[in-house]
């Protein structure tokens, strides 16, 4: 009688991890996010370069994420009153709320990488190491590209750049 | 390439201890309680070493040297590291890259200068202290050697910034935090190749010595000593 009761136990757990794991994967991408913002609107529909929002590239290390007021410059009003989508962003900016992005691209902390340096010096392209996020909405989970170490080394010894440790690790 | 040196002049250093101030906060070296300093644990990169004291008690004055990696052109240290976690760069400088480290010490035992500190304890810093944290120098985990590296997250800024304005690396460009905050400007630092640099020209003087000359580690930290006969 115990056995059966710790195999239904088992079951009933296994079942339910299987339930869990599986919804995750099933989220869509779109839920990565804690508004519904769509990469693909922005970058293909109307046509605004990477930079324009993520401006530290060519100017910091970091690329940085915009907040609330950037946003404002275009949706102070709403643009097309039929979108829901576009009312959550409206009512966030009237109440100048801000948005916690996550952040899904990042290195350790013992490595140090700078946007500026690959991008405006080195002439890299963001697709280089990042998804191609014209063509969606969000990072997807499940087709992440990583961003480890044998990335990086493939075009340092490719390019025949610095491959001493100190200069990224110090 | 660059052969990056440091000359002190004890002449001028008057033991402020700016330097060593500079130091720590510049590489976000960890500040040990009372008790474990006591222990002889207490971390430093840069450190004043009292040699001697003169005179007596109302007018004591202490005779010291600012001590530091002494990046030497053969470091004792790399030969013994068993995971390659220090080494020497082209351009001289000695570096030590801390996600490699394994913390078998054997390089602290090795360095004739005892130069070289070992994290004992997770950091302790008090919570205030986070934000003053550099961001361009990594927080070292429990268990790793670390040691001055001639601020060299400094030098991958300054190239950075000459290769954004289309010219050549200046003197002036790349310092560490030490020789910037020297106020008798007693630290001069540059490239010991470059005839021109202010290291090269101060290398002429005659009070010019390296600590423990004998043992062949040819140190690139060289000292102008105080004595004017």
């Amino acid at each position: 009688m115990k056995n059966k009761l710790l195999v239904f136990i088992l079951i009933l757990i296994g079942a339910v991890a299987g339930f869990f794991i599986l919804s995750f994967h099933s989220k869509s991408s779109a839920d990565n996010y804690p508004v519904p913002f769509s990469h693909y609107v922005h970058t293909t529909v109307h046509k605004i370069k990477c930079v324009n929002c993520h401006r530290g590239v060519e100017t910091r290390e970091l690329a940085g994420i915009p907040n609330i007021d950037y946003c404002s410059m275009c949706h102070s009003t709403l643009i097309n009153s039929k979108s829901e989508r576009e009312k959550i962003i409206y009512q966030l900016v009237k109440e100048n709320k801000p948005i916690q992005w996550k952040v899904y691209y990042q290195v350790p902390d013992y490595v140090f990488f700078s946007h500026r340096r690959h991008v405006k010096l080195g002439k890299l392209e963001c697709t280089d190491c990042h998804v191609d996020m014209t063509k969606q909405d969000s990072p997807d989970l499940k087709g992440f590209s990583q961003i480890i170490m044998p990335l990086c080394f493939n075009c340092h010894q490719r390019k025949n750049i610095t491959t001493d440790c100190g200069d990224c690790h110090h | 390439m660059p052969r990056y040196g440091m000359i002190i002049d004890l002449n001028k250093c008057n033991q402020c201890e700016a330097c060593i101030t500079a130091c720590k906060l510049e590489n976000n070296v960890q500040i040990v309680s009372k008790e474990n300093a006591d222990m002889g644990r207490a971390m430093f990169w840069m450190n004043m070493l009292t040699i001697s004291y003169t005179r007596n008690y109302p007018d004591i004055r202490s005779e010291s040297l600012p001590m530091l990696c002494m990046q030497c052109d053969e470091p004792p240290c790399i030969k013994v590291c068993p995971v390659r976690a220090t080494y020497k760069r082209d351009d001289g400088i000695v570096a030590q890259i801390y996600p490699q480290c394994i913390g078998c010490r054997y390089c602290m035992a090795n360095c004739p200068y005892t130069v070289k500190v070992f994290n004992w304890f997770k950091d302790e810093q008090p919570v205030e202290n986070e934000k003053t944290c550099n961001p361009d120098v990594s927080v070292r985990p429990k268990g790793v050697v670390e040691k001055c590296t001639f601020c060299i997250h400094r030098l991958q800024k300054a190239k950075e910034q000459a290769k954004a304005e289309h010219r050549k690396l200046r003197e002036e460009d790349y310092v560490p935090a030490c020789a910037e905050v020297c106020a008798a400007q007693a630290i001069h630092f540059g490239d010991l190749d470059d005839p021109n640099s202010n290291v090269s020209k101060a290398m002429h003087d005659y009070r010019k010595f390296t600590l423990q000359e004998e043992l062949g580690t040819k140190p690139k930290v060289y000292y102008l000593s105080a004595k004017t006969e």
